[in-house]
């Protein structure tokens, strides 16, 4: 017997998808709930998995704060917080905001410094910034000194080892800021656990040409050269204050992690991903078929089932941490029929059903996965989505969610159904689900322990017994 | 190729005049009549909806069906293929393959595009589509095919768009072995040297490209 589903996190009203409706672990027969710690018992720890008390992620913040040097910022000097968009939806975005806070109130503490600006990032939108201004309230909590930015704002060249690119000005033009993380994996088959903490310097603090280049003019794993790059450049490090990130695990929250050396914090990153999310990656391979059902309050493929993202499950066929692998995102080829089409999508997953999900955003490698969308409001949106022409066009609709499973079980008739609804600490599915989870995650624990995680910190020259702390 | 079943339309009373819409549409589609109100060219706008986002007054541009559907298409077909095919190994990208995963318009049809008469990447996407979708990721593979097509563009005042081209193939190997060496797990020579390797030919394996 399994516990019932948990309660995923709530959900943002946003001008960008459906309106939020009743959640799919409600709406569903035979939904329950399997802890990431009965799967992986070593993957375990966390101070923070849902609920009210956020008292444990600013003590962790406040912790990690104390040692970091701040005696070059002047009382007199503007701090640029940098934020970015995935943080604030991470278990409700609280966590993101109360380790924002903790990095205000730390510097203002140790310096008097008086011009703390928190800059909220937004992947595209112009509005998203507002929307998260809004939902936390953060004018209030940051005393009016609260700007949104995104990739459309005016630019600054940076130069780089490279050549030029071009940052958001108004993320670097203050005398100081401060990268404020989430290390939340997301998309392993993009980032491939390659300098994962250094991403935002090739997208959320960037222009959208930077970001083009950076997906579309280098290869799957040396793209991970470029934030380095940015990174590494005088005009960031004559402006770099530290690094504050909020660290995370399958189970939830790990702990707050902050440092001038964001190399020696990127492998603190690597090593803890590589041993976690390294177990959910493959127990996602060993999953043999599914309905996959998406209800959540972002993008689809960013949201999490065992805090680990759909657009990892998309590509569980492939080891993402292999970089012997030399690409597992980006390709088209020719199928059978001669039509082109993405490469490399996972096969087990028979059919998607979305309850609620974002459009706005290019769902890459799709195009052999039936889709369903429960309700017509819903459908809507998806049918004049010019990031996903290919849904719009093939996806079928259904007047609600009970009606999508029925539709999406007559294409392939399977009671394996796990749900992608922003949970971290477990996964919701159904029984059959469970069971399989249950019965392959031993045998996925010993794989990643004994073969494959030797194999994935080698390839990173990584020892662990010098960056295998206590997370 | 994509399919407009809607376009902008600027309410005229609504309309402030303020004119953030304009720089934000990639396909050159808003322009302002007197300083007072945005007006949009049916003919060049993709629907890809930045202008209503980027609205500060919200009901001041909204979404309207169109009277029937548009195809925004460039036919390939009726020029020189190899000219084509030549002019995409120049720009670094394959002729069948799409240069953007949201509108899969194809590296063929956007040379096509440039050499039927597009002259500005605003030109290219109000033929082609491109950056309907998520009006990101496909920019510098516009300004690659422009460059390539012997097109020169000059950076607008505005900053609405930068060319950027720069890729992992323009890096200098003694830099990539730099690289190399301190960032061995990017690896960045191997990669390099299989992009170098492709761009000196234009005779590409479909699917090939990373």
């Amino acid at each position: 017997m399994y516990r019932p589903a948990v309660a995923p996190p709530r959900i943002m009203e946003t001008f960008y998808g459906p309106k939020p409706k009743e959640r799919a672990v409600n709406l569903l027969e035979d939904m329950v709930s399997v802890e990431v710690e009965e799967l992986f018992p070593d993957v375990n720890e966390r101070i923070y998995r849902d609920g009210d008390d956020l008292s444990a992620v600013r003590k962790a913040a406040d912790k990690a704060l104390a040692p970091i040097d701040m005696t070059f910022v002047k009382p007199g000097d503007t701090v640029k917080v940098l934020s970015s968009e995935h943080g604030f939806s991470i278990m409700g975005g609280e966590p993101y905001v109360v380790m924002l806070e903790a990095v205000r109130d730390g510097i203002r503490a140790k310096t008097g410094c008086k011009d703390i600006r928190l800059m909220v990032g937004a992947y595209k939108g112009f509005r998203e910034s507002d929307e998260f201004i809004a939902q936390y309230d953060l004018k209030r909590r940051f005393e009016g000194k609260v700007y949104g930015y995104g990739p459309w704002d005016k630019d600054v060249p940076i130069e780089t080892q490279i050549g030029t690119v071009y940052g958001i000005r108004k993320a670097f033009d203050g005398n100081w800021f401060v990268h404020c993380y989430y290390d939340d994996p997301r998309e392993i088959y993009y980032h491939r656990q390659i300098q994962r903490a250094f991403k935002p310097f090739g997208m959320s603090y960037v222009r959208f040409e930077t970001r083009s280049i950076y997906h579309m003019n280098f290869a799957n794993r040396s793209c991970n050269f470029l934030p380095i790059a940015v990174f590494n450049s005088p005009f960031i490090q004559e402006r770099y204050a530290f690094s504050c990130v909020l660290r995370h695990s399958p189970a939830g929250i790990l702990t707050v992690d902050a440092d001038k050396d964001l190399s020696a914090l990127d492998k603190r990153i690597t090593v803890s991903h590589l041993k976690k999310y390294g177990k959910m990656m493959r127990l996602f391979h060993a999953v043999d078929e599914c309905i996959a059902v998406l209800d959540g309050g972002r993008w689809g493929f960013y949201l999490h089932a065992g805090g680990t993202i759909f657009g990892v499950f998309m590509h569980a066929h492939d080891d993402l941490f292999d970089l012997t692998n030399a690409k597992v995102l980006g390709g088209f080829k020719k199928n059978e029929k001669g039509e082109i089409v993405p490469m490399l999508i996972n096969p087990a997953c028979k059919v998607i059903v979305m309850n609620q999900a974002w459009p706005g955003i290019n769902y890459l490698g799709l195009d052999e996965t039936p889709i369903i969308i429960a309700g017509e409001d819903h459908a809507a949106l998806w049918k004049a989505d010019h990031c996903n022409p290919y849904i719009s066009e093939t996806a079928r609709t259904a007047p609600d969610l009970n009606r999508a499973m029925d539709m999406a079980r007559d294409i392939y008739p399977t009671d394996k159904v796990i749900v992608f609804d922003g949970s971290f600490g477990c996964i919701n599915c159904s029984s059959a689900m469970a069971d399989l989870l249950v019965k392959k995650a031993p045998e996925v624990g010993r794989q990643v322990d004994e073969e494959l995680l030797p194999m994935w910190l080698k390839q990173r020259g990584i020892d662990l017994g010098v960056y295998d702390a206590d997370v | 190729m994509i399919r407009l079943g809607f376009v902008a339309e600027v309410d005229q009373e609504a309309c402030s005049g303020c004119g953030q819409c304009v720089p934000i549409c990639p396909a050159g589609a808003i322009r302002m009549v007197e300083e007072t109100s945005a007006v949009v060219d049916e003919d060049r706008c993709i629907d890809c909806q930045s202008c209503i986002d980027r609205c500060k007054k919200e009901n001041a541009i909204s979404r309207v069906t169109r009277p029937s559907e548009v195809l925004r298409f460039v036919d390939h077909t009726d020029l020189d293929q190899s000219q084509i095919k030549t002019l995409c190994a120049k720009a670094g990208i394959l002729p069948h393959m799409p240069v953007c995963g949201c509108s899969r318009t194809t590296g063929q049809e956007t040379i096509a595009a440039i050499l039927k008469g597009a002259e500005t990447p605003e030109d290219v996407c109000a033929r082609t589509g491109l950056r309907s979708g998520c009006g990101i990721y496909c920019a510098t593979r516009i300004f690659q095919a422009l460059e390539a097509c012997g097109i020169e563009v000059e950076n607008p005042p505005d900053r609405r768009w930068i060319k950027l081209t720069l890729g992992l193939a323009d890096v200098p190997e003694e830099v990539v072995e730099r690289i190399d060496q301190a960032y061995p797990s990017c690896c960045v020579g191997e990669d390099w040297k299989r992009l170098t390797k492709r761009r000196s030919t234009s005779d590409k394996k479909e699917g090939s490209h990373v």
